[in-house]
């Protein structure tokens, strides 16, 4: 027993890096299979080690007197406890500058604001605490892939509490996941792994996590989506939606199922979002059913001015400026689709004109190649026919020469 | 058939009518053959006004008199649009337009001296670097080169 | 008129030109229609100078203007498509007839003595025709252009022994970049415009020494024809409609361009080289990678390069046609490569 000891505080002294004389830490005789987690322990490179979190004397070989309350042993701790155990560390602003002075000493007093970290305070003991996310002794920065915290498994990590099976018997949703998954900020982080859609954190906060309230919403989606929340500000809709306690953005595009938008959503027909509060004739459909016939003519336009430079381009002829040019007509439907949050007819309709404008006249551009190809073939029947007229002559011409010869010999 | 029988042939030597008519026919349509040709030839071989700047291999984005410093042009550098600004410190550079996010074009901000993306609030600071919101690179910087009133940018990226 | 033959008769002495005018002649038989692919030859190479000297004023070679100056071309210089259109198909027919009259002489035979040197300059024209249209179908620089050469003179790296110096010669390195379309434009405007004149003024020299070859076996009907100016209208006609198919070909299907080259993008699918590769190419592919001991790339480009060794060689071969005699052992197996070559081609085109 004594030299298992000795060798495992020997081998823990030769791979202890950077840490000046490693305490004996007589833990791992009985804990070892914790050694293996913590080789990439961020908290275990820095010199930190078992009783620095958890207590107890570790020259102590029993086990009753390493892990002796009297001897400063506090066990697992869990849930506004273990957050209190960390904040020891993470919250001493003096200490953290010392050890890492780009890491942010906030996280405590946030997690306190937290629901995670409000049910802690009741005695929660199935809610998220630092450990949860982090991990307990193999924690990595959040900037290394493996981390549960890091931006690429954060989904995971959040609905590894947030479903069904382990929410049994509460009373929040369960669902997130899978709406989530359907949405378009889903798609993109989870399929396409492109790390700017927002994932549970970007909306929810991290250690602060806690569902925006209405108020906050139009600021969290618009520190995306700034030009729409803008708008929606600028809007006669902003003061209504406050009066009725309506979540600007989530009442119309939902929060976690945010699908596709489509030009349908605009008004109060069978996909649109507007029928929550709209009816049908009044101010709203009047004016929605007109932006809808201008969305409509401009992405005809563009359509119409596309078909032209392909009509062109198949028969050879170069459009390689008006198909730059038409770039502009279809960044003028996209701002068409963000200013309908301001819900202004007449700045939609000037949209509406500048790109219906450029769409024309790249169909203008492409229409004159195609007239240009037609001048070329009449100049090819002009040509073709003086070209054949010559031949044709020519073997007249041959001809006569060939009677003459054939007079000759007779 | 008997010699006698064979009607004699007209002289070589006096041309009937129809005869000189094809001749001249002939004629005629040589010349317009010629004349198919060199039509095109000619008009070819003598170049026509170009627009001025492609001559050096580069894009002519603008007039040094159109853009005070503190402000951006978008223009397109052959299918691709590109940006052009004149920094507040006077100095010109060309960067992408396409904002690496989601490829919409960026323009200038005059409020803030950045360039920015109107899709997703994206902001680049006047080296094209990607300083606030989803672009996730920075944006490709062009070589600009002044001469006396003309601003030429190519497409080759800056070195360095 | 006279008085300027006559002035130029006193300096330049026209009297070899003006007795060939007089006794040139042509003969008829069975066959004698063909007799006018040489000159339509002749005719397209003409087009292909004049046009090439045209777009020459314009196209500006290096790999970043070359692009923009076959577009500017194309789209901004007066009738600057026509030009380029009519070079790029003329090309094209160039080499079918080119083809079909050296398969033609060699069914004929006219590769019999004296005209063994004539065969050799023709065989060797048409090498020149194919390097033509291999380099000058780079000179756009677009991804076509480029993946095509790519792959075109990967092939040539195949060869034993000299296969990597011939490469990187072509290449003007190891990878096809604007080194490679420097040389090949050196190739197309210089070098061989060279060879194909020094060549072609060979093989008309010996056409007008030994006169027009009559096939073995072959019996005249009536007078040879005169060729001034009997059969050379009748050539002017051939040439005329050859000038009007070219302008209606440029004008109903002008040249494209695709995309500007970029080495970094990989290959569009199904990159194939110009249709007169067809067969080569076809072959490759249906090649199995390992044939015996030796590679299935190996022995396919050996083998073509054989092919075309013999058929330079078929004079010195064939005996009993140098004895004036038919040779229909000959005959057929020209038959059978042609035959074979063909469907190759076509099998490539379809897929």
């Amino acid at each position: 027993m004594l030299r298992l000891a000795t060798l495992t505080a020997l081998l823990l002294t030769a791979s202890a890096s950077g840490a000046e004389d490693a305490p004996i830490n007589a833990c791992v005789d009985c804990h070892g299979d914790l050694l293996e987690e913590a080789e990439a322990d961020v908290h275990r490179a820095a010199g930190f080690s078992c009783v620095d979190c958890h207590g107890g004397d570790p020259t102590a070989e029993d086990q009753e007197e390493a892990m002796s309350p009297a001897r400063g042993y506090v066990g697992v701790p869990s849930g506004m406890g273990a957050a209190e155990m960390c904040g020891r560390c993470h919250s001493d602003i003096e200490r953290m500058r010392v050890i890492n002075p780009r890491l942010p000493t906030d996280q405590l007093a946030q997690y306190r604001t937290s629901e995670h970290g409000k049910r802690a305070v009741k005695g929660d003991e199935k809610v998220a605490t630092c450990s949860s996310c982090h991990g307990a002794h193999g924690v990595r920065p959040v900037g290394d892939p493996a981390s549960p915290a890091a931006p690429t498994r954060i989904v995971e990590t959040c609905t590894g509490c947030h479903n069904q099976e382990y929410m049994e018997g509460r009373s929040i949703p369960t669902d997130q996941l899978q709406k989530y998954e359907q949405s378009v900020h889903g798609h993109r982080r989870l399929q396409e792994q492109d790390l700017s859609a927002p994932a549970c954190n970007d909306c929810h906060g991290n250690h602060g996590a806690a569902p925006p309230g209405v108020s906050a919403v139009t600021h969290v989606c618009g520190s995306c989506h700034a030009t729409q929340a803008e708008l929606f500000e600028g809007s006669t809709h902003a003061s209504h939606f406050r009066d009725l306690e309506a979540p600007p953005c989530t009442t119309c595009h939902n929060h976690h199922e945010i699908l596709a938008t489509s030009d349908e959503m605009l008004g109060i027909g069978e996909r649109g979002v507007c029928s929550a509060c709209h009816s049908p004739g009044d101010q709203c459909d009047e004016a929605t059913k007109a932006m809808r016939a201008g969305l409509t003519r401009l992405s005809s336009s563009i359509e119409q001015a596309r078909a032209a430079l392909s009509s062109a381009a198949r028969v050879g002829m170069d459009v390689e400026q008006p198909t730059f040019d038409l770039a502009g007509a279809e960044d003028a439907l996209v701002r068409s689709r963000a200013e309908i949050h301001g819900f202004s007819e007449e700045r939609l309709e000037a949209i509406f004109t500048e790109g219906g404008g450029i769409a024309d006249d790249v169909e203008k551009a492409a229409q004159a190649r195609l007239d240009e190809y037609e001048y070329r073939r009449k100049g090819l029947a002009v040509a073709a026919t003086m070209l054949l007229l010559f031949a044709g002559l020519l073997a007249l011409r041959a001809h006569r020469l060939e009677k003459s010869r054939d007079r000759e010999d007779v | 058939m008997n010699e006698s029988d064979r009607p004699l042939p007209p002289p070589e030597s006096a041309p009937t009518g129809r005869r000189s008519f094809l001749d001249w026919l002939l004629g005629f349509s040589a010349f317009g053959t010629a004349a198919a040709i060199l039509y095109p030839v000619v008009h070819f071989v003598f170049p026509p006004p170009r627009p001025r700047g492609r001559d050096k291999g580069a894009v002519l984005a603008a007039q040094t008199s159109e853009l005070a410093p503190g402000s951006g042009k978008v223009f397109p550098l052959g299918t691709r649009p590109a940006i052009l600004v004149h920094t507040p410190d006077g100095k010109w550079r060309a960067f992408s337009a396409k904002c690496t996010h989601l490829s919409c074009t960026v323009t200038y901000r005059q409020d803030m001296d950045m360039i920015w993306c109107p899709c997703h609030d994206g902001h680049f600071d006047l080296t094209g670097k990607n300083v606030s919101g989803p672009p996730p690179r920075p944006l490709p910087e062009y070589s600009v080169v002044v001469k006396g009133e003309d601003v030429y940018v190519t497409e080759e990226a800056q070195r360095g | 008129m006279d008085r300027v033959w006559a002035w130029l008769d006193d300096r330049v002495g026209l009297e070899p030109v003006r007795h060939l005018m007089a006794q040139k002649t042509v003969p008829r038989h069975r066959y004698s229609l063909f007799y006018y692919l040489g000159g339509m030859a002749l005719f397209l190479f003409l087009v292909q100078l004049g046009t090439g000297l045209l777009l020459l004023l314009y196209y500006e070679p290096g790999a970043s203007t070359a692009y923009e100056s076959v577009r500017r071309i194309s789209s901004e210089i007066p009738f600057g498509w026509l030009v380029r259109s009519i070079h790029r198909w003329s090309a094209d027919i160039f080499i079918g007839v080119l083809a079909v009259h050296m398969f033609t002489a060699f069914l004929m035979k006219a590769y019999r003595r004296p005209r063994e040197v004539t065969w050799l300059t023709g065989v060797a024209l048409f090498g020149v025709a194919l390097a033509f249209g291999f380099s000058g179908y780079l000179l756009p620089w677009d991804d076509i252009a480029y993946f095509a050469t790519s792959v075109g003179t990967q092939v040539a790296g195949v060869f034993p022994l000299v296969g990597k110096a011939l490469l990187q010669l072509l290449r003007g390195g190891e990878d096809v970049t604007g080194a490679t379309l420097a040389r090949f434009f050196a190739l197309h405007v210089v070098v061989l415009p060279f060879a194909a004149l020094g060549l072609l003024g060979l093989h008309l020299l010996l056409v007008q020494r030994h006169g027009m070859s009559v096939p073995p076996g072959v019996s005249e009907k009536g007078r040879p024809r005169r060729f001034f100016p009997d059969f050379l209208v009748h050539d002017l006609v051939g040439w005329t409609l050859a000038l009007a198919l070219l302008a209606a070909l440029a004008a109903l299907l002008p040249a494209g361009l695709g995309p500007k080259a970029d080495p970094f993008a990989s290959a569009p699918p199904g990159i194939k080289p110009e249709w007169y590769f067809y067969a080569p190419f076809q072959q490759l592919k249906m090649i199995p990678a390992h044939v015996g001991p030796f590679e299935g790339e190996v022995l396919g480009a050996v083998g073509f390069a054989i092919l075309g060794l013999l058929f330079a060689l078929v004079p010195f071969l064939d005996r009993r046609a140098a004895r004036g005699e038919p040779s229909p052992a000959f005959s057929i197996s020209g038959w059978v490569v042609v035959i074979y070559l063909v469907g190759l081609t076509c099998y490539a085109w379809l897929h």
